[in-house]
């Protein structure tokens, strides 16, 4: 009607039989945790998530996701929720673990600026402090070390033991060991890297990774005692005064040995010290984390 | 007396741990052991030199060798780290995991990952000690080896900006052609026109990245440890411990590559590293290392490694017992037979 030629009445007509219906606009659906107040840390899946009482379990199986746990709830942070059911492709880097934050923007941030959130929520800003929580400059130096340690040898075992059964002979690491084109996790890890399982001057073509499960358990001992020794009977890793980031990684690691597979956690069981650390520091840290509603 | 065998890379070792293992018996069983040096790390119960026998024991990796030797009753056996307390001990295995890891980047780095070094030095000394056909593709072979680690630290960067475009990834077993970190072995551009100077200036603009990025990773582990190490002779007290060992070590291919003085020959092609940009850094930042680390040598060999009377033992052939660490031995066979 509002327009200039006018509609011819056969035409009016025949569109009378084809009424068009203008139907109420259909809103998109809420995003998972739209409502949500608290900020949301997307992790890989707790080790026992499939538990009959999943909310019992809130600390994640994968260690670089537990210690961004450990440091949110070492810093003060408190009432976080979990999902881990968002693929890591999904993730800023695609990595996990992120964090969703509240607010009009929901903004989800990679692991690298966890710490600046943290510092912004909470008005103060550790980090910047000279010894970043540390004793002194030489306890922040010597913590520099304990990260090379355990993201070195005891790292190394825990890839071991969770990958496939290790032997020290050729021949039956030859069964279990596929032809592999990509370099294993653990040929970036070692220091030398692992020789090929045919041989280095072999005229055989390059196959496989000849890795020494024994050496890599003697290292993982020798960094298991030292730990405990460590440690002794101080309140948080090198003498500090309150948590730091070591302890957050250090209790990352402790909670994985503890629940990984018998020679790795039977050597972190001799050491009482480290066991009822961890058990110290665990119910600091699992209060701190709930599992997201779908609201 | 059983003698004890030290086997690791010929001279210049070009792997820390070949020199750390040696350092470490010089200063442990002094006069005690043998060195025999060689090019075939298959002989090894791990695949990886050093590796030492005594008597019916093979004790693969520098680890285990130190534990070991702490735990042997050689006779004239010193623990070089019965001084320390139990924190320090454990201190001790915190900074040998920096050590390793991060000043072991940086000579594989200068090693392998340099083009320049790598084809003028790495593969002419590999293959001065290895038979035909061997020398033709090991040195590659070793080189891809510590390519993923490199790769995942940020120190591998086989780019191509030669002036004609060409070079890129060399793998050629011969020699890599002038790429590589390229931008401190100096890769130089030519070309005509414009675009070849413009390309230059890019190529110049890469170099010169690259090369700041190099030096602030070396920069971070060799602030801690001369930190660490302030104004004293040694790490702790005033004795050399393994933590010093493993330090000079890396220090010494680091600054000292072709350790002339170290070998018991002379060195027939007169190799020299033609790029050194963290020799370079240690020198003029971190003087005090580079002073412990000659420290540390001239406290194992205080007369030369020459007059050291080391003398090459012969290879006694197979062995039946690999030492796991643990108390006793494991007991399991060797399951690599010794290469011809």
């Amino acid at each position: 009607s509002s327009s200039i030629v006018p509609l011819p009445a056969i035409l009016r007509k025949f569109f009378y039989h084809f009424p068009l219906h203008t139907y109420p606009p259909i809103p998109p659906p809420q995003p998972y945790g739209a409502q949500a107040t608290s900020p949301t840390l997307w992790i890989s899946p707790p080790r026992q998530h499939f538990a009959t009482d999943p909310s019992a379990n809130v600390l994640s199986a994968d260690v670089e996701c537990l210690k961004w746990q450990a440091y949110l709830a070492l810093r003060g942070v408190s009432e976080v929720a979990l999902r881990w059911d968002v693929n890591p492709a999904g993730a800023p880097g695609a990595r996990l673990p992120a964090l969703q934050v509240p607010g009009i923007s929901r903004s989800v941030l990679a692991a690298r600026e966890i710490p600046t959130w943290v510092d912004a929520k909470l008005g103060r800003d550790d980090d910047g402090n000279e010894f970043e929580g540390y004793l002194d400059a030489k306890a922040r130096d010597e913590s520099r070390a304990w990260v090379a340690l355990l993201e070195g040898a005891v790292h190394a075992a825990l890839i071991l033991h969770n990958g496939q059964p290790p032997s020290e002979s050729a021949w039956t690491a030859l069964l279990w060991s596929p032809i592999q084109s990509a370099p294993s996790s653990l040929a970036a890890l070692l220091t030398p890297p692992p020789p090929p399982l045919s041989g280095l001057t072999s005229l055989l073509p390059p196959y496989g990774e000849r890795i020494s499960p024994s050496n890599i358990q003697l290292q993982y001992q020798t960094a298991i005692v030292s730990l405990s020794d460590r440690l002794g009977t101080d309140k948080w890793f090198l003498g500090s005064s309150g948590p730091t980031a070591l302890d957050a990684l250090i209790f990352a690691y402790l909670h994985t040995l503890l629940n990984a597979p018998g020679p790795l956690r039977i050597e972190v069981n001799k050491r009482a010290n480290l066991v009822a650390w961890e058990l110290r520091v665990r119910g600091i840290v699992q209060p701190a984390f709930h599992i997201a509603s779908r609201s | 007396m059983t003698e004890v065998t030290l086997y690791v890379w010929p001279s210049p070792f070009l792997e820390p741990h070949s020199l750390a293992a040696l350092l470490l018996l010089q200063l442990s069983i002094p006069g005690h052991f043998s060195i025999e040096e060689t090019a075939n790390p298959d002989t090894s119960p791990s695949g990886q030199l050093p590796y030492l026998r005594h008597g019916a024991v093979t004790v693969a990796s520098f680890a285990a060798i130190a534990k070991y030797i702490s735990r042997s009753k050689i006779a004239g056996h010193v623990d070089v780290d019965a001084h320390l307390d139990a924190t320090q001990r454990a201190q001790c295995t915190a900074w040998s995991a920096l050590v390793e890891a991060q000043l072991g980047d940086l000579v594989a780095y200068t090693f392998y990952a340099i083009a320049d070094n790598y084809t003028n030095f790495t593969v002419p000394t590999l293959s001065a000690h290895m038979s035909i056909p061997q020398r033709y593709f090991v040195p590659g072979r070793l080189r891809e080896l510590h390519r993923p680690r490199l790769e995942a630290v940020g120190l591998w960067d086989v780019s191509s900006f030669g002036g004609d475009g060409e070079g890129g990834d060399g793998d050629d077993e011969k020699g890599v052609r002038g790429v590589g970190v390229g931008g401190i072995a100096g890769g130089g551009v030519s070309g005509k026109g414009g675009g070849a100077k413009r390309k230059k200036n890019e190529g110049n603009m890469k170099m010169a990245f690259v090369r700041e990025k190099v030096l602030e990773t070396a920069r971070r582990p060799l602030s801690l440890l001369s930190a660490l190490l302030a104004d004293r002779p040694f790490i702790f007290h005033d004795r050399a411990t393994t933590l010093d060992i493993l330090l000079a070590a890396h220090i010494l291919l680091l600054t000292s590559p072709t350790l002339s003085s170290l070998s018991s020959q002379t060195n027939p092609q007169n190799l020299t590293l033609p790029c050194t940009p963290i020799h370079a850094l240690i020198s003029d930042s971190f003087p005090t290392l580079e002073a412990h680390a000659r420290r540390v040598y001239d406290t194992c060999f205080p007369h030369g490694y020459a007059a050291a009377g080391l003398t090459k033992g012969k290879d006694e052939g197979r062995v039946g017992w690999n030492y796991d660490g643990e108390e006793g031995l494991s007991g399991d066979q060797d399951p690599s037979p010794p290469m011809a």
